[in-house]
């Protein structure tokens, strides 16, 4: 290429040499991020855990040495040599390149080698189309400094490509850093021999406390390591073979080739068994953690219906779903959420039926989450909930099996954490929320006869106390005069406004309501007589309330207590305070105005792109199934809102048996 | 299907008819008997067809140019010197149409039930809380007009069903009032009491079509 070839080339249209990717790449990142100023592309030195790694490698062979070892060792040696040859060509080859080779190596080789310097040089950081890379100066401090910081976040990073090595005492010593042996005590590893001879070594790897100790003994030890009879030249292949479909009587055994697999799995309380010369890890079955049995609901008690209850492990939960929806369509996802402290997140919901659009919202916005431990399903619904400012509940919570599943055959989706007794529904709106699981057990006058009751809950525990001062300072006309004269009797001699009595007592009321949940159990009662005393006789006698106010704040109180989901009773609590000040203030605009804005604050929310109003703000076909209940065979259609691929849940006539009734007296 | 910053036709046809109907709370009745004497019942009716004829002229105006609302379509035809001007006095009319509803209705607050209250406190509070609702959107005001409009229909069936005995028939005649020519002058001459219509022709775009626009415009007529 002559210069003016090379000219024209600069001026007239410029492609990004290969070498220039990695540049590219590295003016997108943001540079004030501490994590990565450089490190990976710093040096060439591997970094400590691999070195750890490889000092432990190395110590462990003398002390577990095998007359393998001692056999292979020279050969081995040899190999090694030639592979860091062919390593240092195939530096400047592509990387993928590099990594098809070295697992094809794999599979037939034993090279320890390879094994240990590969997470130095192929750090997840590096992964990005870096062909050649570059090698910048960045200060020692610095880079030391970042060192120490992201040690450990590297080495879960690492863990992500980390494979499993054929060498056993290789793998033992991975194991010992990636949980910190033998500073951990809750994890156990158990070497032993296969078969009786016990020439081939093995290992397993379990925690103490999450597993089932006589599951254990019964159906991986005893197998293993008495029930066995293997060949002691028996190669790799084989034994692999021989251990997964022969030695493990477990119900579950999964074959795995990388550590994330392997950790994940004991974390999650069951045994990894590593063996020598197999490039795999068996990860067995032997859950067996104490956990709650299951038991009656505590905040959704109903009286016609099932009296399960949500426990705080997953797979009890999910099956408890699944036990009340027996249907193939339903699909259990599980996404883990949580960097530091792995949460299982379960998404149920009906193949078929609901909106793919949907379920993939869901998964999106859970698997997009960086967050490093999620406690609860609280915390789980904060981070992706449409709107964290809006006061309502976005989602539906709850504890009963029965009501995922009916919510399920709708088309929605259910979002179940592990070690959480409380399952996410979306989408909701606020219709759904002042449902209850027993309406649909309900004939219909009933269910329709309890929601309406509901709704006017919902009402009067926002509103009444608004209401009240609304209607005694500003429109006393609307009052019968004899109403009026009494209230302006009985609060003859309350020396404060309506307001500041309104305020007392709605607070105290609050104050006793917070008392009563955090008070420890056996005090239960003592609450009770305070409460009634202050918000009873006392308060009037002392002439710091009237009697109507009591009377005013205890309908508020019981209607607040009737609404089903307590998420939404908290909003309406909040919110009543507000209405409190507009009705005082300006009356019944005020509260009109209050109503206005609330609404449209309502109307603005979503909960995963469902409008909130959604059947009456916008208006869609909604069955029948708002506020009134129609019967049971008159619910042919499923919620339009939720958008369900199949709308009809249910044909015109569902019971087909009225056909049937001969007309007039005749038969057919 | 729920669209996203979209308002559906139902929902652009119960803000219009909402507007309009305020008026029957503020001094529109009133100002009507006023002009209209006996029949000012048919006024509003003449006036009524006043505004769908305006409202049929830009209704062929729209339709020359489809997906721009009015004052693109000033900009389009005038050029941006009178475009600016036309789109100005767009805004005027508006904004001289909210000054005084929200006068009136500051005023209806007064009498009706807060009478100690000083007129600018109830001033205050209906911009506050209109600004607040004109910052949340337009699509989110419709779908409470909405949400509203069963309530708001109801209420006002109810007050009217409550004010039989006050009903007295014999107060329609005579007929024509003060003669049909007057009728139908002041009626054309009021037919900006339905005014309101024209406030379509901004939102077009998040409407859809001018097709759609059409239905939107008149079907209130023909409910009211």
């Amino acid at each position: 290429m002559n210069i003016w070839d090379k000219i024209k080339k600069i001026i007239i249209y410029r492609e990004p040499p290969e070498e220039n990717i990695f540049e590219l790449i590295n003016q997108n990142e943001p540079k004030s991020a501490p994590g990565q100023v450089g490190y990976p592309r710093v040096s060439r030195e591997p970094d400590t855990r691999p070195e750890q790694a490889q000092r432990q490698a190395g110590d462990l062979p003398e002390q577990a040495s095998s007359g393998k070892q001692e056999q292979s060792a020279d050969g081995r040696e040899a190999q090694s040599q030639d592979r860091t040859k062919t390593r240092f060509q195939n530096r400047h080859k592509p990387r993928s390149e590099n990594k098809a080779k070295a697992k094809l190596r794999e599979g037939t080789e034993a090279s320890a080698l390879v094994e240990k310097e590969r997470p130095a040089k192929e750090g997840p950081k590096r992964r990005r189309g870096d062909r050649r890379e570059k090698i910048r100066p960045v200060r020692a401090s610095a880079w030391t400094r970042e060192k120490i910081i992201n040690a450990r976040e590297q080495s879960l990073e690492d863990l992500e490509d980390l494979e499993v090595s054929v060498d056993l005492p290789e793998n033992i010593a991975r194991l010992k850093t990636i949980f910190y042996l033998p500073d951990n005590k809750d994890v156990i590893i158990r070497e032993f021999g296969l078969g009786i001879d016990g020439r081939i070594k093995a290992a397993a790897v379990f925690i103490d406390g999450l597993t089932d100790k006589q599951l254990q003994n019964l159906s991986v030890f005893q197998p293993l390591m008495l029930l066995s009879n293997i060949e002691h030249n028996e190669a790799g292949e084989n034994i692999e073979k021989l251990v997964e479909h022969h030695l493990l009587p477990s119900n579950q055994v999964e074959s795995k080739t990388k550590f994330r697999d392997a950790v994940d799995g004991i974390l999650m309380g069951n045994t990894a068994i590593f063996v020598d010369r197999v490039p795999r890890v068996f990860v067995v079955e032997t859950k067996g953690w104490e956990h709650r049995q299951v038991e009656k609901p505590l905040a959704e008690m109903v009286i016609r219906g099932s009296q399960e209850a949500f426990t705080e492990t997953l797979r009890i939960n999910t099956g408890l779903i699944r036990k009340t929806l027996k249907s193939p369509n339903l699909v259990t996802e599980i996404i883990k959420v949580g960097k530091l402290g792995q949460m299982d997140c379960a998404i149920m919901y009906m193949k078929g039926i609901t909106n793919p659009e949907l379920v993939r919202e869901v998964k999106r916005r859970i698997e997009s989450l960086q967050i490093d431990y999620v406690q609860d399903s609280g915390v789980l619904e904060q981070m992706i909930e449409d709107n964290p400012f809006g006061i309502m509940p976005q989602m539906l919570v709850t504890e009963r099996p029965d009501r995922v599943a009916s919510l399920l055959v709708e088309g929605r989706v259910a979002i179940i954490l592990d070690s959480n007794p409380f399952v996410l529904v979306v989408p909701t709106n606020i219709f759904g929320l002042l449902h209850s699981a027993e309406d649909t057990n309900l004939k219909w006058p009933y269910g329709s006869f309890l929601r309406l009751i509901r709704v006017l809950a919902a009402i009067v525990s926002l509103l009444l106390p608004g209401f009240y001062l609304a209607l005694t300072n500003y429109h006393q006309e609307m009052l019968p005069t004899d109403l009026l004269m009494s209230i302006a009797g009985s609060r003859e001699t309350v020396p404060f406004p309506s307001i500041v009595e309104m305020l007392i007592m709605e607070v105290s009321f609050e104050l006793i309501r917070e008392a009563s949940v955090r008070m420890p159990g056996p005090m239960g009662p003592t609450i009770g007589i305070v409460g009634a005393l202050i918000l009873g006789q006392a308060a009037v006698s002392a002439a710091i309330v009237s009697p109507i106010m009591i009377i005013v704040v205890a309908v508020t109180a019981i209607g607040s207590f009737v609404i089903p989901s307590y998420f939404l009773s908290f909003s309406l609590r909040i919110s009543r305070f507000g209405y409190l000040l507009l009705g005082f203030t300006l009356g019944f605009v005020g509260l009109a105005m209050g109503i206005f804005l609330q609404l449209i604050l309502m109307v603005r929310l979503k909960s995963f792109g469902v409008p909130f109003l959604a059947p009456v703000g916008p208006r869609t076909s909604s069955g029948s199934d708002l506020v009134l209940r129609s019967p049971a065979w008159q619910q042919e259609l499923r919620p339009e809102f939720i958008n369900p691929l199949q709308i009809r849940r249910q044909p015109k006539i569902s019971r087909q048996w009225i056909k049937r009734i001969p007309s007039g007296g005749g038969g057919e | 299907m729920i669209k996203e910053g979209h308002i559906g036709p139902a929902e652009a046809m119960v803000l219009i008819m909402t507007m309009i109907t305020a008026k029957v709370f503020l001094s529109f009745p009133q100002v009507m008997v006023e002009v209209g004497k006996t029949a000012g019942w048919l006024v509003i009716i003449v006036s009524g067809v006043g505004g769908l004829l305006g409202f049929s002229v830009l209704i062929q105006l729209l339709k020359r140019f489809p997906q721009l609302n009015i004052i693109a379509i000033g900009e389009e035809v005038a050029g941006p010197v009178v475009g600016l001007v036309s789109a100005l006095a767009y805004a005027g009319f508006f904004y001289v149409w909210f000054i005084i509803t929200v006068r009136e209705f500051a005023e209806l607050v007064i009498t009706t039930t807060l009478p100690e209250a000083p007129l600018s406190v109830v001033l205050l509070m209906l911009i506050s809380t209109s600004l607040a609702a004109a910052y949340f959107g337009l699509e989110n005001i419709a779908r409470t007009a909405h949400v509203l409009y069963p309530f708001l229909f109801f209420s006002l069936g109810f007050i009217l069903v409550l004010l039989i005995p006050f009903w007295k028939g014999d107060y329609l005649f005579p007929l024509l009032g003060s003669g049909p020519r007057e009728i139908i002058k002041t009626g054309l001459l009021k037919s900006a009491n339905f005014s309101e219509v024209f406030f379509l022709t901004l939102i077009l775009p998040s409407l859809g079509n001018w097709r759609k626009l059409q239905s939107i415009g008149f079907k209130p007529y023909l409910l009211l």
